[in-house]
């Protein structure tokens, strides 16, 4: 209990500080340029009464979540694939290589032309923002494995359908899971942007509709709540790593009762 | 049963272009069923790509081992548990499950595994993971996933070089006690790999000197178990240790 209390004092340190100068720079500059914590607090309570912001953080996170996993399924699939195939490799990986450097926002006016400013243009940022990372970390994983754990298949004689399911996909899965938290963020991230220059709804909308209305106590409720619901959706990718008993060949040598890392 | 014979044994690793190592050479062995062979050697003299090459994990480049049991009946403990992390202890000593035995040897070996985990009095740790064992329990558990599977041909790979001094003794006299329990049975013919002279003299009833990529010398010892330091024991020692200065001049 004890741990707990200094864990929480100590996570705490931080964010009263930041509230401490935002306050004293809200004081000292008037809140036309930086709205006072209180003025956000009771625009976040306003918007959270009259269900708006339920609203937008709803249409935002069911985006993000369709566009995940469908990419996910996608680049996860095809780091597989390419990983245990070496001519797939030398087919695809030049061709995905140049469309890794491609920042997804880029595409974004020929998908407003094709798509107009529907659903689908949104979910095209959010698959190319998020299957890069998912698709990287699988291939990676896939294709270097463990090589002393691979032979305790050849040992006892697996057939490769065995050493595929038993040996080389749960080592890959650490890293794959790094990859889904990597991706999880920038699909967040971009589908906000996404949502500033293209969309009625979401977190990104109601941070522009605050900027157009000059109501930046609207912008820092927007931006807060991006905050807690990325975070949200990464603890979730955390307690799914943990029920899939994710661990890297190292931690064998480490408590698993121990915090997490 | 009959001598596995290895003769005329070759193996080279290329280490840089044309450049290649030869870690076997022209190697001849003999192992009798039902005995207990301790290989020693100096690091890098080749004694582990013998014992991989015997487990069917390396492929020679020439030679042949005649009357090897097959490849199901010899079973490797390598040097690290190599323990599966995201495993539990349970599904780690039965992970041969998924290869190549049949259904029926299966559930023999599992109940093998149980009656062993009990033996070295790991139970209580079947659910836990690897990373909750000490090292002396994570190279037991090692031990009941080489031995489950009732193998004829034991082979051990400096199974015990990474744990303290007392519970290396502790896990000899436990191969050893598995060993001897057997030979009235179906006799178990163990090869175990080591650089320890006084692992050597404690429990092999041949020891094969090693020496650059051959077996030089093969001195046996009938003393009876358990075998204290004695005097016999002690020129057995500097026999070997005689034996193995020749091998590396």
């Amino acid at each position: 209990m004890g741990k707990q209390l200094q864990n929480f004092l100590l996570a705490s340190l931080l964010p009263l500080l930041t509230l401490a100068a935002w306050q004293y720079f809200a004081g000292s500059r008037g809140s036309y340029l930086l709205p006072s914590p209180a003025t956000v607090l009771n625009t976040l309570k306003s918007m959270t009464l009259s269900g708006d912001l339920a609203h937008h953080v709803g249409i935002s996170s069911l985006r993000v979540a369709v566009g995940f996993i469908i990419t996910s399924i996608a680049a996860i699939g095809l780091g597989i694939a390419l990983g245990l195939s070496p001519l797939l490799h030398r087919i695809f990986s030049r061709w995905l290589e140049f469309w890794r450097q491609i920042p997804p926002l880029s595409l974004l006016p020929m998908l407003i032309l094709w798509f107009g400013l529907g659903e689908l243009s949104k979910l095209a940022i959010v698959i190319m923002a998020t299957f890069f990372p998912v698709f990287l970390a699988t291939y990676d994983a896939v294709s270097r494995p463990d090589k002393e754990l691979l032979e305790l298949g050849s040992l006892y004689g697996f057939s490769s359908r065995e050493t595929l399911l038993q040996l080389r996909l749960p080592m890959a899965l650490p890293e794959v899971f790094t990859g889904l938290r990597i991706g999880l963020g920038y699909s967040w991230r971009s589908l906000i942007g996404a949502e500033m220059f293209a969309a009625s709804s979401g977190l990104g909308f109601l941070i522009i509709d605050g900027e157009e209305m000059a109501r930046l106590d609207m912008v820092l409720a927007g931006i807060i709540a991006i905050g807690i619901a990325g975070s949200c959706a990464d603890a979730m990718m955390w307690f799914i790593s943990r029920r899939f008993r994710v661990l890297r060949p190292t931690d064998a040598m480490c408590n698993l009762t121990g915090g997490r890392s | 049963m009959n001598d596995i014979i290895i003769r005329g044994l070759n193996k080279s690793f290329s280490v840089t272009g044309d450049i290649s190592h030869s870690a076997i050479r022209d190697l001849q062995l003999t192992i009798v069923p039902g005995s207990f062979n301790v290989i020693v050697g100096k690091s890098g003299c080749g004694k582990t790509t013998l014992l991989r090459i015997i487990a069917g994990l390396d492929q020679s480049d020439s030679g042949e081992i005649a009357n090897l049991p097959q490849r199901k009946k010899c079973s490797l403990m390598f040097q690290s548990p190599r323990f599966l992390p995201w495993l539990t202890i349970w599904e780690n000593v039965t992970f041969w499950e998924h290869g190549h035995f049949t259904p029926a040897e299966i559930a023999k070996a599992k109940k093998e595994a149980e009656l062993l985990l009990d033996t070295f009095g790991l139970t209580e740790w079947k659910s836990s993971f690897p990373g909750q064992l000490s090292g002396g329990m994570a190279q037991r558990a090692s031990l009941v996933r080489t031995l489950a599977t009732s193998p004829q041909l034991l082979l051990l790979d400096e199974p015990f070089a990474a744990v303290d001094y007392f519970t290396r003794l502790h896990l000899q006299d436990e191969v050893l006690n598995l060993w001897q329990a057997q030979q009235n049975s179906s006799p178990l013919t163990v090869v175990f790999v080591t650089h320890d002279i006084s692992e050597a003299s404690r429990l092999a009833t041949h020891i094969h000197i090693m020496a650059q990529g051959c077996i030089t010398a093969t001195l046996r010892n009938d003393a009876p178990y358990p075998r204290p330091h004695t005097a016999d024991r002690s020129r057995l020692e500097s026999e070997i240790l005689s034996a193995l200065n020749a091998g590396n001049q």
